[in-house]
């Protein structure tokens, strides 16, 4: 649960500017937005890295310096948490084991879950970047928390581990684990999210179910015909692409166009509704003065 | 706080430079002792200062110039874990950061305890044995023994130091050639030009502790500060260094 939230750095930047949204506790939760959208920023101020100029950021009510041992109840992996070259991943989770009163069976045991226990004892230095995110991953389970909150988790993974991520997220929140997990790209977490929250330039634009955003965005009709190019919108419609005798139109829903196309007597081959394309909405709603961003914003998410 | 340090001391072991450093401040100190066994300073070739019970202490006192690899051995190993980002997953498993901070000075004051009680055993001992091809006067343990809680304690101050530095400057690099600068270029001046301010920084502290001179030509022991009186400012030092370490670190950004 993040409550106006700012953070403004000594250089003048503001990183975060008066954010609120919550989390739902046993759901998967993407937390979206582009790079330097203040993500990294505000799971930072979430789990006591960063002090935030004003507001408040809690977990289950509290903050997380005010919980009890925190990695067995928060298990984090964030972008910037590395490892010591000369370490052995075995080893690196064994001095954080061991502040956290956690056993080194347990050790053994997260390895064996993200897949390293063949690179266990191998310097990490010589880890690929998805080896090291699965070591991130590692830290992150090894208090087996209730709560997750993973940075970028999928940056740098190749397809197939992008696929395991996936897995692995979905087995964590069929365990009740409450996740939240960001990303500038949306395809990353697309199947595996519940709920979304869509920040831009430290601001909340959505929160919310994946699905009801989808409804919210702008629907789109396909119409094709051989002349279809005579065809004259009312004022508030808007031809978005024309090609191959088929025209894209905006702001207008499917039977409203079929009436208009009957009414010119244009012929038609095609009319059909085009959800919109959740990508499409993403960027259009993270871009720098995106005109969609009004219709959407302040559509409340189920909490 | 003491899963804290276990988990100090397993860092510490899962890297090299605690050898590195120890074997380092090895060789300088031997370098020390054959110097000064073998080499008199200029001016003072005509006497044979090998005949001096108070110089024979002295060359023992190498043993305290490790003072300055415990100082580097604290300040890596508290800056490295910003340099490593393990800071971030050490602040996540202990968000009260001054107890990390305790943890790290506790973990190193131990290991300098134990490296110099050994360097100073080695010291005496390399000294005994040069001393013995030499026209000089006899070794005494009961010297050596003298100067053995001096030594212990000042390397141990030097070490929780350094983890101060380390907490107060994170950057590695910066850190290490801010307390070298200091100890090797502008303590020495200071201290040649106005002992009286000098005598008062922590380097001259720990040679009032170790009982050798302030390192100037004519320096001796009596131009110092009394051992008490040395022993505390270098307490003091520590205790200032290590409050704005835990106060600054409390406050910072892991970004």
């Amino acid at each position: 649960m993040v409550e106006h939230l700012t953070k403004r750095f000594g250089s003048g930047v503001t990183a975060v500017a008066d954010l609120s949204f919550s989390a739902a506790p046993g759901k998967v939760t993407g937390f979206l937005g582009p790079n330097g959208a203040g993500k990294t920023t505000t799971l930072r101020c979430l789990l006591g890295l960063v002090a935030q100029t004003e507001g408040k950021a809690t977990i289950d009510g509290v903050t997380y310096r005010e919980i009890e041992n925190p990695i067995t109840v928060v298990g984090a992996s964030l972008e910037a948490s590395g490892a010591h070259p000369a370490r052995t991943a075995r080893n690196h989770l064994r001095m954080i084991a061991s502040a956290a009163k956690i056993t080194d069976s347990r050790v053994s045991e997260v390895l064996e879950t993200v897949g390293l226990t063949a690179a266990a004892d191998r310097k990490v230095g010589g880890y690929s970047l998805g080896m090291r995110q699965r070591l991130a991953l590692a830290v992150a389970l090894l208090g087996d928390p209730k709560v997750l909150i993973l940075d970028e988790p999928a940056n740098g993974l190749d397809p197939e581990g992008i696929s395991w991520l996936r897995t692995f997220l979905r087995h964590q929140a069929s365990k009740g684990v409450s996740v939240l997990v960001s990303s500038h790209v949306l395809s990353e977490v697309q199947q595996t999210v519940d709920d979304v929250i869509i920040i831009r330039s430290g601001s909340l634009v959505y929160q919310g179910s994946l699905h009801a955003l989808t409804e919210g965005g702008p629907a789109e009709v396909v119409v094709r015909g051989p002349n279809i190019d005579q065809l004259v919108l009312p004022g508030q419609w808007s031809r978005k692409s024309v090609a191959n005798g088929e025209t894209v139109i905006t702001g207008a829903t499917i039977e409203e166009v079929g009436r208009a196309a009957f009414e010119q007597s244009l012929e038609l081959h095609e009319l059909s509704a085009k959800s919109a394309d959740l990508e499409q909405l993403f960027l259009g709603l993270t871009a720098e003065e995106s005109p969609t961003n009004q219709s959407v914003n302040g559509k409340g998410g189920p909490e | 706080m003491i899963a804290l340090i276990r988990s100090e001391f397993r860092k510490v072991f899962s890297t090299k430079l605690l050898l590195i450093l120890s074997l380092a401040a090895l060789g300088f100190m031997q370098l020390q002792i054959f110097l000064l066994v073998f080499l008199s300073p200029p001016g003072l070739e005509d006497i044979n200062r090998l005949m001096d019970p108070a110089f024979i202490k002295i060359i023992v006192a190498s043993a305290g110039s490790a003072s300055v690899f415990l100082l580097i051995l604290g300040i890596v190993a508290m800056s490295g874990e910003y340099r490593n980002q393990t800071i971030t997953s050490t602040f996540l498993t202990t968000p009260v950061r001054w107890r990390v901070i305790v943890a790290k000075m506790v973990t190193f004051a131990i290991l300098a305890l134990a490296l110099s009680l050994v360097l100073w055993l080695i010291a005496a001992i390399t000294t005994m044995l040069l001393l013995g091809t030499q026209d000089s006067a006899p070794f005494e343990w009961s010297a050596a023994f003298e100067i053995l809680g001096g030594t212990l304690l000042g390397l141990v101050l030097y070490a929780i130091l350094g983890v101060a530095i380390g907490s107060l400057i994170t950057s590695q690099v910066a850190a290490i050639i801010i307390a070298l600068v200091f100890t090797f270029v502008l303590e020495p001046l200071i201290s040649l030009f106005f002992l009286s301010v000098g005598k008062w920084l922590p380097g001259n502290a720990l040679n009032s502790i170790l009982q050798t001179g302030s390192g100037g030509p004519e320096s001796s022991a009596s131009d110092l500060l009394d051992i008490p009186v040395g022993v505390a400012v270098l307490v003091g030092y520590t205790i200032v260094f290590a409050v704005a370490a835990a106060v600054t670190t409390n406050k910072r950004d892991i970004t």
